[in-house]
């Protein structure tokens, strides 16, 4: 049985292949548009990789230079333009500034939170608790204009801080790490006491590095949610250019009076996407080392 | 000296009272035990004495010093718990090094990279200590793996070593061995006894487990309902038990115990036979209590029963015998080479001197064997 044929696996396989590919093809065609002419993006030729035939650049022959100097190689063209057009490595910077910040703001308000009320005991712990449940099922849309209208009058909006401030205080953080730090024996809580640690120094040296499971589970929902947003930059980020996240980043490529530029536009989103994919690898891998709570019984 | 001493300790948990104006001594250097079935306070006792708990009154004395309100790192106790709970991301050596750290080291010379560098002596001498410690505890070899890498025992060593580096006045044990398999808890109860006869050290050390209690101790404490019901030394609480729950909590197979009558002259009946006069007992219900080992098979005994069921220990066999006449089981004790074969019919003696007789209120009566006439 271990080797033989099994139709409900094959079935199964199926199924999950089918959702993969469902979910992988738009990043194919992502990736082969990042690498071809615009004639190949237009008649669907090439292949995966395109011909990388030389073409015409127009906009530099518009610029006055010989044709012999604007033929370009299509994936060359597409990742230099991405990178030249828009200042795609700032918008990476400030993508990379407002996650970080969020993600570290998160955890400083989170893991205190969440300590106290998984394992103090404080007249209103579960009314406190019931609130955080409460506030998870506010959608952020609703609150958006409020909290803009707060940001405005504060004269914040075109700022990092108008990008950073409504997320730092993550209920869904906290509810997170307090069913983790639920699962921490309070026997491990009480030997550091006996050890003399303060509770704060309970939270950052105890429980925040045996926390770091979960705390690689929240990164991945605070930093994809936060770098891959759209919404809120595209409202507090109205003027100022070097405040541009990477998403608000592929703005710059729709069609204007230069026609469509796909290939440029996709070599961006690869790059936007790139950081996050990298992150992912590398979290998976800890994720699996860090999952057993070693040493706790 | 540091004896300790607690003073009518109460707490509740909501409504539920967990301990119950609990007073009690503990003598420099002494290897006490609390022992009880669970839900009794035991913890919660030891709990308070460690600083971990508040109580709700009563006061906690260490030395001369009134400890109550102090915090549980200041009171210089080291307690060792049932998980260990050792920090599961540092090394062994970092584990035991961390409460000297904390103790030792100023604020500024525990901060991260500067700290080690401003002082470097004086981590020097601690991670010395340690070292000492774990020669000791023979555990050198293990310092620099993480407590994932270790076995149950090697934690429990690893956990015992980090309430040695502190020198403390006082072992708070919190059912330390109850997590080991059942060989190496025998093991380890004869080194915890070594480790307190070389340290002369205060332990209190809690256990549900009365063999634990019984073997280690140099004073138990028999806590039932949030009441110490007794305390003393573990051969006289064995031997002379003051209530039937202490009599019947202590000793493995437990206390036969059988409802007996006392007639108005004295005498006792005991499964419908007399067990002779004693003095200054009225006419009653009483209960009897009587070890097992103090039941002698033999072929001219008062009493008969039949073998219903038998445990095999290698070095003893006790016998669960239906008597003759009664629905009692009685536990007998006999030894392998004479015990008889299941469902065969015995006769058994009882020595009156080692009856325990109690009241219908489960306290103990006290009462002098007058006529000691057995008829065999």
């Amino acid at each position: 049985m271990l080797n033989g044929f099994s139709t409900r696996e094959t079935v199964k396989h199926a199924v999950l292949i089918l959702g993969a590919i469902i979910v992988l093809l738009p990043f194919y065609v992502m990736l082969t548009y990042s690498f071809k002419s615009p004639h190949e993006i237009m008649t669907n030729t090439g292949g995966i990789f395109g011909a990388q035939e030389l073409f015409r650049d127009d906009y530099c022959i518009k610029r006055g230079n010989p044709v012999d100097a604007c033929m370009v190689t299509p994936f060359i063209y597409n990742y230099v333009t991405a990178f030249s057009k828009a200042p795609l490595l700032r918008y990476l910077m400030n993508g990379l500034i407002v996650t970080g910040s969020i993600f570290v703001i998160q955890v400083v308000v989170a893991l205190p939170c969440a300590y106290a009320l998984a394992k103090l005991r404080f007249w209103g712990r579960e009314a406190v608790f019931g609130l955080v449940l409460f506030c998870l099922l506010i959608p952020v849309h609703a609150i958006a204009l409020p909290l803009y209208i707060m940001l405005a009058k504060l004269g914040l909006t075109n700022s990092y801080a108008a990008l950073v401030i409504p997320w730092t205080i993550s209920v869904f953080g906290i509810f997170l790490m307090r069913q983790f730090f639920m699962t921490v024996p309070d026997d491990l809580i009480d030997a550091a006491r006996m050890d003399g640690m303060s509770e704060y120094s309970i939270i950052w040296n105890v429980m925040l590095p045996t926390a770091i499971p979960a705390l690689m589970a929240f990164a991945i929902f605070s930093v994809v949610a936060h770098w891959n947003d759209y919404f809120w930059p595209r409202i507090v980020i109205t003027g100022n250019r070097d405040l541009f996240t990477p998403p608000l980043g592929l703005r710059e490529f729709k069609g204007d009076a230069d026609g469509d530029n796909f290939g440029p536009m996709m070599a961006s989103a690869v790059v936007i996407v790139m950081p996050l994919i990298v992150a992912f690898m590398l979290a998976q891998r800890r994720f699996i080392e860090g999952i057993t709570l070693s040493g706790m019984k | 000296m540091s004896s300790i001493s607690l003073r009518t300790i109460t707490k509740s948990f909501g409504d539920a009272m967990v301990l119950d104006g609990v007073d009690l001594d503990i003598k420099d250097g002494k290897f006490v035990t609390l022992v009880g079935p669970s839900g009794c306070g035991k913890s919660t006792l030891l709990r308070i004495l460690a600083g971990l708990e508040a109580t709700d009154a009563g006061t906690v004395t260490i030395g001369k010093r009134d400890v109550t309100q102090t915090r549980p790192s200041l009171r210089n106790l080291a307690m060792v718990f049932q998980s260990y709970a050792l920090y599961p991301h540092l090394s062994v050596a970092q584990n035991m090094l961390t409460p000297l750290l904390m103790r030792d080291l100023t604020k500024t010379q525990r901060l991260p990279v500067i700290g080690p560098l401003i002082s470097r002596a004086k981590r020097k001498a601690l991670t010395a200590q340690v070292d000492a410690v774990a020669q000791t505890l023979k555990i050198t070899e293990l310092l620099t793996r993480k407590p994932g890498q270790l076995s149950g025992g090697q934690r429990q060593r690893v956990a015992l070593g980090r309430a040695m580096v502190r020198n403390p006045v006082a072992f708070l044990m919190d059912e330390p061995l109850s997590n080991l398999d059942a060989a190496l808890r025998v093991h380890m109860r004869s080194e915890l006894t070594e480790l307190h006869r070389r340290l002369k050290t205060t332990f209190v050390y809690v256990t549900h487990d009365q063999a634990e209690a019984l073997t280690m101790s140099d004073r138990m404490a028999v806590m039932m309902g949030g009441k110490i019901l007794q305390f003393g030394r573990p051969d006289d609480i064995y031997r002379d038990p003051n209530s039937l729950a202490v009599a019947r909590f202590v000793g493995s197979p437990a206390i036969n115990t059988l409802s007996s009558e006392i007639d108005e002259q004295g005498t006792l009946t005991v499964l419908g036979e007399s067990m002779g006069r004693f003095s200054g007992l009225s006419q009653q219900s009483v209960v009897v209590g009587i070890r097992p080992e103090h039941l002698t098979l033999s072929k001219t005994g008062r009493f008969g029963g039949m073998v219903k069921h038998r445990e095999n220990l290698g070095s003893d066999v006790f016998l669960h015998l239906v008597v003759d006449g009664h629905a009692d089981v009685v536990v007998v004790r006999a030894t392998p080479a004479h015990a008889p074969a299941l469902a065969a019919q015995v006769r058994f003696t009882m020595s009156s001197d080692h009856l325990l007789i109690f009241g219908a209120d489960g306290q103990r009566l006290r009462a002098e064997h007058t006529t000691s006439k057995v008829a065999v």
